[in-house]
């Protein structure tokens, strides 16, 4: 009789668990526990049917035990798509870290950051084509890309300093647009993979899953991040680059040129940014002439939101809008188009706290 | 009561954990000139952006001319007749010494939308124009660019437009600050004309001939409290303001 | 010659926007990136009033107007308390924002956009061609006349004093608030008007034309043409329009073109083509630096 009644019952509710929780939703929101639910009833039926067929008594063990052996398994892919998020983060990080220091000691929105970014893949994918290791197209990349940061600060910003900060911005709207038609010009319009052969390969942790290419993410991006830290926390050039950022007339009396001062740090910041264009290549396995539109939107965003020239604030942001996207959008898809994400979290962050996250206020 | 010009109440300005002004009350009588001094961070320029209306003080009240304007913005209180120059001048640089003028003359537009659409550079707004620039003697400078002139002219400039407004009180900030001793004769020329007018002038300044020599009466500032107030020649020989003067060895005492 | 027509009509539809842009950036010196949302705004409202509630162009103009006025008004609100680079970002954050809007509501048609709108009709003959072109000339000679008469009024006056000094221009009984977001008003329902303009010369509209390098194309018009000046926007828009067709057999590196065109200029004559000769240009010269 009591196993009569679990069959019958199970079979319509999971009919219904299908349909309504299923696995094919043709409305937009899911959530968690839709999925959640729709796992737990079919755990509960098969555990139950199984149990039957095994001709065991105590279905409700054998029911329990799968459950949470779903459980586990969606909580693994949380899990999954957390490290995910977190990798996004952190190369969001790397962008937008440049940026803030490049705002910091100049105060200009320096969208051609990204038109550096792009470079830095190009550089890095080529020399990788050429020379076959993956350290020195990096090195390369970085190298180059920071000469080529150093002479849009020399050659187009410093000079339009004393106009009003609109100039300086339209110049880095022009240069980022001018460099993607180059790209496009040079390297053809098309999708270039890297191919890379990375010397890792995938790691397990209990049964959670992390590729290689997020990896060598977390292992890069890490790294540079420790790097720029004691850089900028631990050594006199970094606390001359702070000062500036802070006061420009500070500088020389530090007895460093200002104007070396703020090219540096315009180098420092994209070697980084080549950095992060090598990774994205990597991870994605692509490299085009647009790849830096998106990033270049995102990272301004992600700069108000830290609150501009805020270097801590910038990481923070750029880990949680990279958390935010892969799971609000990729996981639990929630209806939001994904890289407007960045400019309503910045809206809602400035209606709170005008000067943004870790900003200060009033001063510049 | 109707000879007050402005009173101030308990007035105090908290940023965070610091007291720029702290429980200042004081008044003024109309067509008076009166001088506020103290030793540097006294906290004068704060309780003139409370007065004028750039912030809003933390307790207490500012009535003007009889009506209760703590925290009007300063463009209210310039219509209300409150009329002030900065202490590092911003004039219009680009425009000429003129336009500059001509600007504040159609205060009475800014206020009414409809108003506002009317022409700004007519011959009676340029009439009147020269005429101030007349009266603080810059009219030779009519065309120049403002952003170009020197200081002292500036300081004129600065003069003239606050006229533009016709005010009923003159807020200067530290309007002798920087000027050759001639050039301090003659605006201070002009600051006691302003005053024949029967405009009451408030002024902030640091060198203590001048503030002594101009002011009817004077009140004292130190580390945002009011220290005393009361003649110019009480005050400079009371001791408690020779202390907070030279105890700070910053001012010059008789320059 | 059919061709040149259309040619003259887009350049003459960009040319009104861009004045409205002139009269944010330029008059008010406030910072307006996002520019074509207000465009866009403009076109939707234009062509969901024309094609959904069956008014005629004429009769939805007055309500596009004040649909873009009163938006601009709205999102004019953060240049109040924002400072200029948070500003920036905010405005092309606001640009995105729109286009996703557009992009992903289904009452504006989606990816779709919106097709069919009816053509301009003037006394019940349909007008194309030249005598439409006649209707954007129109537009454009009541652009630039709102804008010469703006500047001779005290409320242009207002603006330029907050560009220039706003501390000061408090203190002369202007109110900062009142007058940059009555310049938003202006030059967003500027851009109204041309956006509805497009709509009908377009006859089918959809989101990916309002988007942020629709911003950048009209910043472009009035930085080359001279920001602040009566004539820069317009004559930006001609040569910005003119040049495609131009380097029409350099296809492949128009953009290229477009985008040096705009870096030299900027780097070199930031006033723009007409910059530091009329009255107006000599208020954009250099600004000192304050703080």
């Amino acid at each position: 009789m009591a196993v009569c009644s679990i069959r019958l019952k199970p079979a319509k509710r999971v009919k219904t668990a299908k349909l309504e929780h299923g696995y094919v939703y043709k409305g937009f929101v899911s959530s968690l526990h839709c999925l959640q639910g729709g796992l737990d009833e079919w755990a509960q039926f098969t555990g139950g049917m199984a149990a039957k067929r095994a001709g065991f008594n105590n279905e409700k063990m054998l029911a329990n035990w799968l459950l949470r052996c779903y459980r586990i398994k969606s909580m693994n892919t949380f899990i999954e798509q957390l490290l995910n998020g977190i990798a996004v983060g952190a190369i969001y990080a790397l962008i937008t870290l440049g940026l803030a220091l490049v705002y910091g000691v100049l105060r200009v929105l320096h969208v051609a950051h990204a038109a550096v970014y792009t470079a830095g893949a190009y550089i890095g994918l080529f020399a990788y084509k050429a020379t076959g290791s993956i350290l020195i197209a990096t090195v390369a990349a970085m190298a180059l890309c920071g000469v080529l940061g150093v002479l849009m600060e020399r050659a187009v910003y410093s000079p339009l300093l004393k106009y009003p900060p609109y100039v300086p911005l339209i110049s880095s709207i022009a240069m980022f647009l001018g460099f993607q038609e180059l790209f496009r010009i040079a390297a053809g319009p098309y999708i270039i993979a890297f191919n890379a052969r990375l010397p890792l390969g995938d790691l397990f942790i209990g049964q959670v899953r992390i590729s290689a290419p997020i990896l060598i993410i977390y292992v890069t991006s890490a790294l540079t991040l420790a790097a720029l830290w004691l850089l900028l926390y631990r050594t006199e050039i970094g606390l001359a680059i702070r000062a500036t950022s802070q006061d420009r007339s500070i500088a020389s009396t530090m007895g460093m040129h200002a104007r070396n001062l703020v090219s540096l740090t315009f180098f420092i910041g994209s070697a980084v940014a080549a950095i992060a264009g090598i990774l994205v290549g990597i991870h994605y396995n692509q490299v085009y002439p647009t790849m830096g539109t998106v990033p270049a939107y995102k990272s301004l965003a992600l700069i108000v939101v830290g609150g501009l020239g805020s270097l801590p604030g910038a990481v923070f942001a750029s880990l949680l809008l990279g958390v935010l996207e892969t799971l609000l959008i990729g996981y639990a898809n929630v209806p939001l188009p994904r890289d407007s994400l960045a400019f309503i979290a910045m809206i809602a962050v400035l209606l709170w706290r005008p000067q943004g996250l870790f900003g200060r206020k009033g001063g510049r | 009561m109707d000879e007050l010009i402005l009173e101030a109440r308990s007035v105090s300005m908290h940023f965070g954990g610091l007291r720029a002004v702290d429980n200042v009350s004081f008044t003024m009588r109309k067509g008076e000139i009166l001088g506020l001094i103290g030793p540097n961070g006294a906290g004068k320029t704060t309780l003139f952006n409370v007065i004028s209306g750039v912030y809003r003080p933390t307790s207490g009240a500012i009535i003007f001319d009889g009506k209760d304007t703590t925290g009007f913005p300063p463009y209210r209180m310039a219509e209300l007749g409150l009329g002030r120059t900065f202490q590092i001048v911003r004039p219009f640089p680009d425009l000429t010494v003129l336009e500059n003028v001509m600007i504040p003359l159609h205060l009475a537009r800014f206020g009414r939308l409809l108003a506002s659409f009317s022409s700004w550079n007519t011959s009676e707004t340029r009439t009147r124009a020269l005429q101030l620039l007349e009266e603080t003697g810059i009219s030779n400078l009519a065309d120049k660019r403002a952003g170009l002139l020197p200081l002292g002219n500036q300081r004129k400039l600065e003069l003239a437009r606050a006229l533009a407004l016709r005010p009923k009180l003159l807020l200067l900030d530290e309007t002798f600050s920087g000027l050759r001793h001639e050039e301090i004769d003659t605006i201070a020329a002009l600051v006691r004309s302003v005053r024949e007018k029967g405009i009451s002038i408030l002024l902030i300044e640091h060198n203590m001939k001048v503030a002594m020599g101009l002011s009817d009466r004077v009140v004292v500032l130190d580390h945002g409290r009011l220290l005393t107030e009361g003649e110019p020649e009480a005050v400079r020989r009371n001791p408690a303001v020779i202390e907070a003067y030279l105890g700070k060895g910053s001012m010059s005492y008789a320059s | 010659m059919n061709y040149l027509v259309t040619v003259a009509i887009f350049i003459g539809i960009q040319a009104i926007a861009a004045n409205g842009l002139n009269v944010i950036v330029g008059y008010a010196g406030q910072i307006s990136l996002g520019h074509a949302a207000f465009f866009g705004i403009g076109a939707y409202a234009s062509a969901l009033l024309t094609t959904k509630a069956g008014l005629s162009f004429w009769e939805a103009l007055p309500l596009v107007l004040v649909i873009t006025g009163s938006i601009g008004l709205l999102l004019g609100m953060p240049s109040l308390r924002l400072r200029e680079d948070f500003l920036a970002v905010t405005t092309i954050g606001i640009n995105f924002i729109v286009e996703s809007i557009f992009q992903y509501i289904p009452f504006f048609g989606g990816a779709l956009g919106i097709s069919n709108i009816p053509a301009v009709r003037l006394f019940g003959t349909r007008l194309r061609g030249w005598p439409f072109l006649g209707v954007v000339a129109f537009f454009l000679a009541l652009s630039l006349l709102t804008n010469r008469k703006f500047t001779k009024s005290c409320a242009g006056l207002a603006c330029f004093a907050i560009r220039e000094e706003e501390t000061a221009a408090a203190s002369m009984g202007v109110s900062p608030v009142r007058f940059k977001l009555l310049a938003f008003v202006v030059g967003t329902a500027m851009a109204g008007v041309a956006g509805a303009l497009y709509a009908h010369a377009m006859r089918f509209i959809a989101a990916t034309d309002f988007g942020f390098p629709q911003s950048v194309n009209f910043m472009s018009m009035v930085v080359l043409g001279g920001i602040g000046t009566l004539w820069g926007p317009t004559l930006g828009a001609i040569i910005l329009g003119i040049l495609p067709e131009v380097f029409r057999p350099l296809i492949e590196y128009r953009m290229l073109i477009n985008a040096l065109i705009l870096l030299l200029m900027i780097r070199f004559q930031p006033a723009g083509i007409l910059g530091g000769s009329s009255v107006l240009a000599r208020m954009f010269r250099r600004r000192p630096q304050h703080g």
